[in-house]
């Protein structure tokens, strides 16, 4: 394996574009490690090696092996195909060709012999006719030439005959003969191509596969590669870790040193020590998601929300309801809206003085319009959702200069709302946080 | 420069060998792409992090790798409330106080003690990362279920890790790495990890051995086994591990190598002729394996199915 030459560099990019948490130093570790007589073996050692350093998840797993077939690999199966439709051809087309070769030479050879029998034929008239005119001889040449005319004439018609009879007969023996070897070509050619086709298949099917071996991957195939998302994965992550409220909370486990050494002080001696609970995140938030209708598009980017969310496991509590358009009396449990709760229960029972919620739905802006009704129905959410927590945040996916003109313009004043970007999300946090945005 | 050390998996601890701290030793089988990803890790000189399904063998590594290549082992097992510094070193406020309160008032405490006393030094008692960093030899450390721990535990060890050195804040005593430790991360994916500590980590994923690999590893353990029995075992706790993936999906938790091994001593307990006998029939002493209710329950009905 020429390791010189390898397009390691493309990879990398490739894998950092998909969303990867790669920086220069992971691509110098695979230059070090290949000096140092790692992965040079051949192409799955190196393939092990990129895996080792790069790779960091299961999910990662799928997108490397997808985009190593694609770089490094998939040169082999370029040229492994390549080399199999060749052979296909050289089975199929050049060996036939002489095939018919063979039959071109054999019509011809038949048209001759056919030609070269009428020639024959002829004579054996022509010398019997002259066989029987020699007693004759004194008739007139005229007569003769007349003769000998009616003969050719006879000649042609007679030989003409079976000419035509044996060439019909080959002409329909021809076509029958095409017919079978069509038949023929199409029975072997799948014994032959289908090698080649289930092959490919198998390609198609690796790079499926290993797209398909994660469900998730295959809504992250467009978005990690792509980057068309307005905020990646590692930013969501990265904003949701902001979302703390830290308190003191649970057993008495940490040393307070200070408070000792004072109460050392006020007694006189070390009666015991003082122990404070461990600080914990105790942020409680409620992720409201607007699904289906205008929000489809932005299905995937709410999932990733909502997993970058939960994945975390850092926050106090999470709770994600869903709702279509702009909550009711009822959100839903699950995207497809079947498991229904009220509101009111929600906040009673889950929601405390610490809940936060952020709002992810386009307002209407996805559509366009302005709607009255969507409007007063969310200022009655809005309004509801007020009295019981502390702070509201809204994400809209659609960008900011499409809100005006629309229903969202008008629900902005009600809500801090920010359209999804690094940016945006980070003010949606910061008002979570209580904090100042701009 | 240090000696370079390579693993090779092959060196295997002999049957009833003990090690420093008295545990019994067993082989352990690793595959040639885990193999390779130690020594990439030693030679990077980066830790390396192992997910798998649970019970199949990422802690048990670090053991392996400090037996065969005849370095001292340093174990951290990380619970709830772990913080990144106690790997470090931890110091003892209260035992301090109450000894300079003891020689305060002249009592109980000797006069040679107090040089010891007055020291803060004496107070720091050493963690798994902090004996490794003053350890002259190579350490292998391990650092197991690193996810347990606050989420903000794995960034609070990149610089430990990155640089190798940290300070102890109460002395002021700062600690570099003598030689540079071997580290072995291992994670059950509760939860995800900073991308900052992941990309200064290698990653490798233990796959669930193959079926020659598992007669391989119970051979191993049981060399005195007879092959019958071992197939048989083998075949039957596939059978059950192939129902339960079915039923729980890829995610649910599935029975692994390390109950096989408990599964198969159980069997062992008992003459071969009546453990063949019973492993066409019910799958006997279930409890080892089926772990809840639920797995009972499935399994039940699978059986009656059948």
């Amino acid at each position: 394996m020429d390791v010189s030459n390898l397009p390691l560099l493309e990879l990398f990019t490739r894998l950092q574009d998909a969303g990867l948490p790669l920086g220069i130093d992971e691509y110098k570790l695979v230059l070090k490690s290949l000096q140092g007589g790692f992965g040079i073996r051949d192409k799955a050692a190196l393939k092990r090696l990129c895996q080792t350093l790069w790779v960091k998840s299961n999910e990662e797993k799928a997108l490397f092996e997808f985009h190593f077939e694609e770089v490094i690999g998939g040169e082999d199966i370029a040229s492994n195909s390549k080399k199999s439709v060749k052979k296909f051809y050289n089975k199929n087309f050049v060996k036939k060709l002489p095939n018919q070769f063979n039959k071109f030479w054999n019509y011809a050879s038949l048209f001759f012999i056919i030609i070269g029998i009428g020639f024959a034929l002829k004579f054996i008239f022509v010398d019997t006719q002259q066989v029987q005119k020699a007693p004759q001889q004194p008739v007139q040449n005229q007569d003769v030439v007349m003769i000998n005319s009616i003969n050719l004439a006879l000649i042609f018609i007679g030989t003409s005959i079976p000419i035509y009879v044996v060439y019909q007969q080959i002409f329909k023996r021809n076509r029958e003969e095409r017919i079978a070897q069509k038949k023929i070509v199409k029975s072997t050619i799948p014994l032959e191509s289908t090698q080649i086709v289930e092959d490919e298949i198998q390609v198609v099917q690796a790079v499926l596969q290993s797209m398909i071996k994660n469900q998730k991957i295959i809504d992250y195939r467009f978005i990690l590669s792509g980057n068309l998302f307005p905020v990646t994965e590692r930013q969501m992550k990265h904003n949701w870790r902001y979302l703390r409220r830290m308190m003191r909370e649970g057993q008495m486990t940490e040393l307070d040193v200070e408070a000792t050494v004072e109460q050392i002080g006020r007694q006189g001696l070390l009666l015991s020590p003082v122990f404070v609970p461990r600080l914990v995140n105790k942020v409680e938030l409620l992720l409201l998601i607007d699904q289906d209708g205008s929000m489809v598009p932005f299905h995937a980017l709410s999932r990733r929300f909502k997993e970058t969310l939960l994945g975390g496991r850092h926050l106090g509590k999470v709770g994600v309801y869903y709702f279509h358009n702009c909550p009711g009396d009822y959100l839903y449990n699950d995207p497809s809206h079947q498991k229904a709760e009220l509101i009111s229960n929600i906040l009673n029972y889950e929601g405390s003085d610490r809940t936060e919620v952020l709002i992810f739905s386009d307002a209407g802006a996805a559509r366009g319009g302005y709607s009255e009704e969507r409007f007063n129905l969310t200022r009655e959410f809005i309004s509801k959702l007020q009295k019981r927590v502390r702070y509201i945040a809204w994400l809209n996916p659609v960008p900011k200069e499409r809100w005006s003109g629309t229903t969202a313009l008008d629900i902005a004043r009600l809500a801090p709302m920010f359209e999804v970007s690094r940016r945006g999300m980070q003010n949606a946090i910061n008002v979570l946080q209580g904090r100042e945005y701009g | 420069m240090t000696k370079q050390f390579e693993y090779t998996g092959k060196v295997q601890p002999q049957l009833g060998e003990r090690d420093a701290s008295g545990q019994l030793m067993y082989p352990y089988l690793p595959y040639e792409e885990l193999i390779e990803a130690v020594n990439l890790a030693i030679y990077l000189e980066r830790p390396l992090l192992l997910k798998g399904e649970p019970g199949c063998g990422k802690t048990r590594l670090a053991r392996a790798v400090a037996y065969e290549l005849g370095l001292p082992l340093e174990a951290w097992y990380i619970k709830s409330t772990t913080r990144a510094k106690d790997g470090l070193y931890t110091f003892d406020a209260v035992s301090r106080l109450r000894d300079a309160q003891l020689a305060a008032t002249g009592r109980v405490i000797k006069d040679e003690d107090i040089p010891r006393i007055s020291d803060p030094a004496s107070y720091v008692q050493w963690g798994a990362l902090g004996r490794a960093f003053q350890n002259t030899q190579r350490t292998v450390v391990l650092i197991d279920e690193i996810d347990k721990a606050d989420i903000d535990f794995p960034n609070d060890l990149l610089l430990e890790l990155d640089e190798q050195r940290f300070i102890v804040d109460e002395t002021g005593e700062s600690i570099q790495a003598k030689a540079p430790p071997i580290v072995f991360i291992t994670s059950n994916d509760e939860k995800d990890l900073p991308d900052a500590f992941l990309r200064r980590c290698l990653f490798h994923y233990v796959e669930f051995p193959s079926i020659p690999k598992l007669v391989e590893i119970v051979n191993s353990h049981f060399p005195a086994a007879p092959q019958v029995l071992i197939d048989k075992a083998v075949a039957r706790f596939l059978q059950l591990r192939d129902d339960m993936g079915k039923d729980k999906g890829e995610a649910g938790k599935k029975v692994s190598t390390s109950e096989l091994i408990d599964w198969f001593r159980v069997l062992r307990k008992y003459p071969e002729d009546e453990v063949l006998r019973k492993l066409d029939g019910k799958l006997p002493y279930a409890g080892v394996l089926l772990k809840t209710w639920e797995d009972h329950v499935r399994y039940l009905r699978g059986s009656r199915g059948r």
